[in-house]
């Protein structure tokens, strides 16, 4: 029998590869970062909260993940293939202990927003409408659309303390071995 | 210029597919540069992930590829969590088909062979994944789960993957070549060991992995060519701190594995040679 958290990971496969595809650009770094996200997380799924979101949870993971084979190319200065950057075998010992965000709490961080910037929210990431699209629906200029939105979005990133995730990052040994 | 010349709404609309090619190209090229730049421009992928509620869980099976690894790996970590393994469990495992091997488990030198998740919790679940195009071989058609050893032993790291199908495809047997990662915990020697045709005409090599640090033991295999490509088609991996294993007892048992599948014999060095030069056709 496979372990619930096993299937719910494999539920957030096309989400995890959207995402990976997001911030990496392209589709092999994306392929690359899912499967070390993934391994990451099974790995440290000790440290996942239940009743959290487990995707928001392996976003970070991932996001981790990928700003810091960023940080290992360019400090050590050579440039290769991404597989090649990645911790596979947290050879640090650090494992993160991600920012734990419920399902409710993004509603309320949803809601605690302006309603001009909360309907640029919805369309743009939840409906997916373009900068365009957006504009035109709600009459307003592109340009107003773009400063709310990212307002929105630096405001949600605050109230769910997401921004502070990079800074902040536990550094709990791994635990495991 | 510095990273601070670029607005929020800049990297949101490359977060947002905004962008056009060439310029999100000059973004993420600068990325590369400036982790911070990196991290801002994260913050806004993940709040447009967060934004689209989770779907609810769907009960058909996904077909990622991915779940496949996932699941074998989750199968390892499961049953290696409890620390102890299931002595009822084949030791060595064949990943797929095959003729079934002979039962191993009161050979003493075979004792030192385990599967990957008897070596250590991070490194199994690490091997698993890497092997990602072989993890399909892990569930066999008709093989019941609970049978199954976490074979997952399948081994090697991305670096030790490339330079293994490399060395699969162009190194003589007996002789060695070097692999390393970025890192330099991850690297490493792999040994070619013999080449052997089965009855069915396949051709199969047998070699060694070996990583330099300790601990990570060596990791004797057999891969077969198939459509044009080589599988990985058993591994081993050794038991605990490299020090105590010999690789004798896995060749052993990756040998027998060959003789029960077809093999009469390591070819003669010739005829390597000439599948070597034809590509192995």
């Amino acid at each position: 029998m496979p372990s619930a958290f096993a299937e719910d990971l494999v539920a957030l496969l096309p989400r995890l590869r959207r995402f990976a595809l997001s911030l990496a650009g392209s589709a092999v770094e994306a392929d690359d970062l899912v499967q070390a996200a993934c391994e990451r997380a099974l790995r440290a799924r000790d440290q996942w909260v239940p009743g959290t979101r487990l995707d928001s949870w392996v976003f970070r993971i991932m996001q981790n993940l990928w700003i810091d084979g960023i940080r290992k190319r360019r400090t050590e200065g050579v440039a290769q293939a991404i597989d090649g950057t990645f911790d596979i075998q947290g050879e640090d010992g650090r494992l993160v202990t991600e920012a734990a965000v419920t399902l409710d709490e993004v509603r309320f961080a949803m809601n605690g927003l302006p309603d001009e910037q909360r309907a640029v929210l919805l369309l743009v990431c939840a409906e997916e409408r373009s900068y365009q699209e957006t504009a035109d629906r709600l009459g307003v200029p592109i340009g107003t659309v773009m400063s709310r939105l990212a307002r929105a979005r630096r405001s949600l990133a605050s109230t769910l303390r997401l921004d502070g995730g990079q800074a902040t990052r536990d550094t709990t040994q791994a635990g495991f071995s | 210029m510095t990273a601070t010349e670029i607005s929020d709404e800049t990297l949101m609309a490359l977060a947002d597919g905004e962008l056009g090619r060439e310029e999100a190209l000059e973004l993420r090229a600068r990325f590369a540069r400036d982790p911070e730049l990196a991290a801002r421009y994260a913050l806004f992928v993940e709040t447009r992930a967060l934004v689209q509620e989770p779907v609810s869980r769907v009960s058909s099976v996904t077909s990622d590829p991915l779940a496949e690894t996932i699941m074998a790996a989750d199968r390892v970590l499961e049953g290696g969590a409890s620390g102890q393994l299931d002595d009822n469990r084949p030791r060595l495992g064949v990943i797929k088909g095959g003729a079934a091997l002979r039962d191993h488990r009161t050979d003493a030198n075979a004792r030192r062979i385990r599967v990957a998740a008897r070596w250590s919790l991070p490194m199994a679940a690490a091997l698993v994944f890497i092997l990602g195009n072989v993890a399909g071989y892990l569930l066999a058609p008709g093989t019941r789960p609970d049978s199954m050893s976490p074979t997952a032993g399948i081994l090697v790291m991305p670096a030790a993957q490339e330079t293994l199908n490399r060395a699969l495809a162009r190194t003589a047997s007996g002789q060695e070549v070097a692999w390393s990662d970025q890192a330099p915990r991850l690297s490493g020697r792999i040994l070619i060991v013999s080449s052997h045709r089965l009855d069915d005409g396949t051709v199969c090599r047998e070699y060694q992995v070996s990583a330099r640090d300790e601990g990570q033991g060596t990791i004797v295999g057999a891969s077969c060519r198939r459509d044009g490509q080589w599988r990985t088609e058993i591994a081993l991996t050794a038991a605990g701190a490299g020090s105590a294993y010999t690789p004798a007892s896995g060749m052993a048992a990756v040998e027998d594995y060959l003789t029960n599948r077809g093999s009469s014999g390591p070819l003669a060095a010739e005829d390597e040679r000439a599948l070597i030069d034809r590509g192995w056709r």
